[in-house]
């Protein structure tokens, strides 16, 4: 109750209620935001809505191929440049013994505004049948427009962006033709500097058909898990800089180790404006690639404390994101593990080593049972402070029969970020967003219908996806930002981001290739809570240039091209 | 093959059949309750069954075919296994229906095979009979922590406290749910207490190092890593714990040091891991479902014999002891369940079915031979005892034996002076010197045998057999020297 709105007679004439009033508005403030209270995030499942009707499949035929249980992943990203956010949803494809009736495919959906898709498959030319598994964006050729790649079971894709709403195979050409690997995530960086994006790779296990075999568990048929299989190596490929890649995977490092990828993402870990990677390792210990600044990493997982948990243990690790969730100025990482482990937090010690915070922090809390794969790390009611979306669902499909304790779909996790360094759970609270129960796997994050707040895009493994639009309002102002690279590659892929506003620093990059084996994010984008204006942007590209700019108004997509400054969005009087 | 875990009782009574047991036991005549309370207290402890309890005649029955031999795929023989453990404690559930060890014993049968709601359902009616039983405590707190719920699991280890009923193994449980809530200081509270159990676990030392990790002692996590490690010298983990703890604390040499420890016994973990094929998901590791199966069949043995069922427990006994190779508690029940029933030679006969299903362990010899000697049959039991002593050569029970049988049969007493004293050397507790006494009187060495027998009474000073040898010797020594 706003003590000002009471008229002075009313308030002259019963203090004893004004007194209430100020103690009840006192007491409401004081109280931290609590779980079941359902104002703050509020999701809504407008899948129906959409038109979109791709369904997965995993090729799967009784079998129980290990390839089965890791498909696949997804994108958001404009692709035709219209300024409204697209989906590519990756599809797997008929394994040995398996004949469905309509041949699979990849599926992108053109954005048509309003939480209305087209699907424009064949038209853009991706209507590719391999069985797809990660995938990454990136403007390879800094032509202006996204490129995709694809990391498959088999032969790999890359498809170069024609301009005009269609693309070409051109893996050949481009010399990134692969053999029949199992892919995982991919990620473009530009891992040297020199202001085009390279290439890697993850792979997943030395999976072959004649090395399969299932086991049994309580008497049922199971899968057999990672260690069943020989790791493998990753690739790395450095982009010539002519629309051509050079494998220079055992030269950078990368190629010398072995494990079984999962999901990766390439960041700045600690500060030193160059891109690093970490790669999720299923069962192994996960990798950090550090990389010098000129394209050769070394390992440094354990040392960082960021191969194991708290324990020790390895973890099976699937969904690798970062964030600064604590806004330290340092990046963070979270990782998505298997069933019976804590989703960890990471907390940067200033980038000297990592501490596993999730027991303390709650980033974990009801997130224990179930397995685990796509992850955002994402500010979903624009309160600056970021809040955790887990994806979860059984990779063993008659789990329930093994150990009734499991089960193969499940609904989705929302562990909001109070400000406190805690998390809590308001999965129930925050609308039928996350209620569907399914075996989801990619999970991605962008503005669909460009209203200010993080949407969110889920792929159901063999179902339907679930598309959520956010609806949390709340009042909070935002700020997304979208870079231009001039001399650093075109969509600024690991520029560093700074936005202060007051005395928060906020911080972010642009990343190719995160989470689960998806991509997403090409727009950053910030919660300001009641701030109304931006004091200051910096932006640190990749090959050492920094813009700076300051009085940004909030609620807007602000452009901002290297060297030249913002060429769309409004600056803000300076604040008195 | 390690026999470290043998419990003093169980030295006592491979020395003394009848006076350890009693002394143990505290027996009293027999009746159902009583059966089911002993049973109660031997299948938590482990200890020898009751000597005096009254078994009816029944007629032997073969046992039950564990597994079909034309399947022989581990996990085949895993599925067999587990749904032979649920079908044996369903059957005895079927003829003991209020038995509360019948439900314990179900609850586990079901948690082994996966269906853990049979298992909490059949767990919560074994406390609803009685609750007092802390291994259904246990099980049901393990299944809420692995769904995920710490809450729960913290509520059931605090209300099994509160009840008076503690194990270390509950502790940790409760410590670990602790701090996964980042209720760091309760967890370590809780761990003190778990350390400071008589024989405490390495894993208590190992999760209170943790637990300070967590609340930021890295000084005092160190401290507890390091007594982990001394418990258990290649503890992956505990090297992990000092490498994080020492990096925190800016020790970076130590760090690397222990960092590469830890990198080391990693990697030979990984490589026992892929060369067994096993998962974390895997439900089938073939090792740890003979052991529960194991225990499940021991469970169903002990509580026939409680009812009496002599023949029934000694076929699970046998079962028991056929699938986990290196359990001394089955074997040991097996051989006291046919001497409680005056059935020596059919124990004899399962021990030897035994030595020729697994002709190489020591165990099956040790007690073929005990029954051996009890038969009268000296010569084989000391045949069997020089095997149990070739197959395990630094087992102190297996010198003791063959030195008592020396004794008894009042052959070769020098050689059964080597072997007390040698099992003095393996394993001073006061039996073994209270037997180096006895086999040093037989040799006429009557200053070694009151040295012995003091250093039995500084162990066991209240001991009355001990202070009578000891007086005896004093004054047999006495009169040698004033005649």
């Amino acid at each position: 109750m706003n003590t000002a709105e009471i008229p002075e007679t009313t308030a002259r004439k019963q203090p004893s209620c004004l007194f209430m009033g100020c103690l009840a508005v006192m007491l409401i403030h004081a109280t931290p935001l609590k779980a079941n209270d359902h104002h703050a995030i509020q999701l809504k499942d407008v899948t129906t809505q959409t038109d979109v009707d791709f369904i997965h499949t995993d090729g799967s035929s009784g079998r129980r191929y290990i390839v089965e249980t890791v498909a696949s992943g997804l994108a958001t990203f404009d692709f035709d440049g219209d300024g409204l956010i697209d989906i590519l949803f990756l599809n797997g494809a008929p394994l040995p013994g398996a004949t469905p009736p309509v041949q699979p495919r990849n599926a992108l959906y053109r954005n048509e505004g309003h939480w209305k898709f087209t699907d424009v498959t064949t038209k853009a030319g991706l209507d590719d049948s391999r069985y797809h598994l990660g995938v990454c964006v990136g403007d390879y050729d800094n032509d202006g427009h996204l490129d995709i790649f694809l990391n498959n079971f088999g032969p790999n894709i890359l498809y170069r962006n024609n301009g005009d709403s269609t693309f070409t195979d051109v893996t050949h050409e481009t010399g990134l033709g692969t053999g029949q690997e199992v892919g995982a995530g991919a990620c473009f960086l530009d891992a040297d500097g020199d202001g085009d994006l390279d290439l890697f790779i993850a792979q997943y296990v030395g999976f072959g058909f004649d090395k399969h075999h299932i086991s049994q568990m309580n008497g049922f048929p199971a899968y057999v898990g990672p260690l069943n299989y020989p790791p493998t190596t990753n690739a790395f490929y450095r982009n010539n800089g002519n629309g051509t890649f050079t494998d220079v995977s055992r030269e950078s490092g990368i190629g010398l180790l072995k494990g079984a990828g999962m999901g990766v993402i390439a960041c700045d870990l600690d500060n030193d404006r160059d891109t690093d990677i970490i790669v999720g390792n299923d069962l192994r210990p996960d990798f950090v690639l550090r990389n010098d600044g000129h394209g050769k990493f070394r390992e440094e997982g354990t040392l960082l404390g960021l191969a194991y948990d708290a324990f020790g243990n390895v973890q099976g690790s699937m969904g690798v994101e970062c964030a600064d969730w604590n806004h330290d100025g340092w990046m963070d990482v979270y990782i998505t593990p298997y069933q019976r482990q804590i989703p960890t937090l990471f907390q940067s010690q200033k980038g000297l080593f990592f501490e596993d915070v999730s027991r303390q922090t709650g980033a974990g809390k009801d997130a224990f049972a179930d397995v685990k794969w796509g992850v955002g790390i994402i500010d979903f009611d624009n309160d600056t402070h970021r809040d955790l979306f887990i994806a979860t669902g059984h990779l063993i499909d008659n789990v329930e029969q093994i150990d009734s304790s499991m089960r193969y779909a499940a609904s989705n996790i929302l562990l909001r970020n109070t400000g406190t360094g805690k998390f809590v759970n308001v999965s129930e609270q925050c609308g039928d967003g996350m209620q569907p129960v399914k075996s989801s796997r990619g999970a991605a994050f962008d503005d669909l219908d460009n209203d200010g707040d993080i949407d969110a895009v889920i792929l159901n493994a063999r179902s339907s996806p679930t598309l959520i639009r956010n609806d949390s309002g709340q009042g909070n102002h935002w700020l997304q930002i979208q870079l231009q690279g001039t001399t650093s590659n075109r969509d600024g892929i690991g520029a560093r981001v700074t936005v202060r506003t007051g005395k928060l620093q906020q911080i972010d990059e642009i990343h190719s290739g995160r989470s689960y084996q998806s991509d997403f994010g090409k727009r950053l984008h910030f919660g300001l809570g009641n701030q109304t204006h931006i004091d200051e942007i910096k932006v640190e590209w990749i090959g050492g240039d920094v813009d700076t700019l300051h009085h940004i108004q909030a609620n807007q997509l602000c452009v901002i091209k290297e060297g030249q400054g913002l060429t769309q969005g409004r600056s803000s009087d300076p604040k008195p | 093959m390690n026999f470290s875990g043998i419990s003093n009782a169980t030295e006592n009574a491979a020395t003394d059949f009848h006076g350890a047991i009693k002394k143990r036991m505290r027996l009293k005549t027999s009746n159902a309750r009583f059966g089911s309370n002993i049973a109660i207290y031997l299948f938590f402890t482990g200890l020898w069954l009751c000597e005096v309890m009254c078994f009816s005649q029944i007629t032997a029955q073969p046992p039950i075919a564990l597994f079909n031999p034309e399947t022989r795929s581990e996990e085949s023989e895993a599925t067999q296994l587990k749904a032979h453990a649920v079908a044996m404690a369903k059957s005895i559930a079927t003829e003991y229906p209020e038995n509360a060890l019948i439900h314990i014993l179900l609850g586990s049968a079901y948690f082994n095979t996966g269906q853990t709601d049979m298992a909490a359902t059949h767990l919560r009616k074994c406390l609803a009979l009685d609750n007092n039983i802390l291994e259904a405590h246990e099980i049901l707190t393990r299944i809420a922590y692995e769904k995920g719920n710490p809450e729960e699991a913290v509520r059931l280890c605090v209300e099994a406290r509160n009840r008076g009923l503690s194990s270390p193994k509950l502790l940790n449980r409760l410590a670990r749910a602790q701090m996964d809530l980042g209720q760091a200081e309760k967890s370590i509270q809780t761990l003190l207490e778990a350390i400071k159990v008589s024989h405490p676990l390495a894993e208590s030392f190992y999760l209170l190092g943790q637990a300070r990790m967590q609340a930021r002692d890295y000084l005092e996590a160190k401290e507890s890593f390091i007594q982990t490690t001394e418990l258990i010298p290649d503890h992956t983990q505990a090297y992990f714990g000092l490498f994080t703890a020492c990096q925190r604390l800016g020790q970076m040499e130590e760090a690397m040091e222990f960092r590469n420890t830890f990198v080391r016994l990693e990697s030979i973990d990984r490589k026992d891991l892929n060369d067994r094929s096993s998962q974390t998901e895997s439900l089938s590791g073939i090792a740890a479902v003979r052991e529960t199966t194991a225990r499940t069949l021991f469970g169903a043995g002990q509580i026939h014999q409680s009812q009496g069922a002599y023949t029934a427990a000694a076929d699970l006994f046998y079962q028991s002891a056929a699938l986990a190779k290196e359990d001394l508690k089955s074997r040991a029940a097996l051989e006291a369940v046919h001497v409680q029933n005056k059935k020596l030679a059919e124990g004899a006969t399962a021990f030897e079915r035994l030595v020729t299903n697994q002709p190489e362990n020591a165990l099956n010899h040790f007690f073929l031979g005990r029954l051996k000697t009890r038969l009268g049959n000296s010569t084989q039991a000391e045949s069997n005892y020089q095997k149990t002593l070739s197959l395990a050569p630094t087992w102190a029970a297996g010198h003791h034996a063959l030195a008592e049988l020396y004794m008894l049969t009042n052959q070769h007493l020098d050689q059964a002076e080597k072997l007390a004293r040698r099992a003095v050397e393996l394993e001073p507790n006061h039996a073994r010197y209270y037997l180096l006494s006895a086999a040093c009187i037989k040799n006429r060495h009557l200053q070694e045998a009151l040295k012995a027998i003091n250093q039995a009474l500084t162990i066991t000073p209240e001991d009355a057999k001990y202070r009578k040898l000891r007086n005896q010797l004093e004054k047999a020594m006495a009169q040698k020297r004033n005649p």
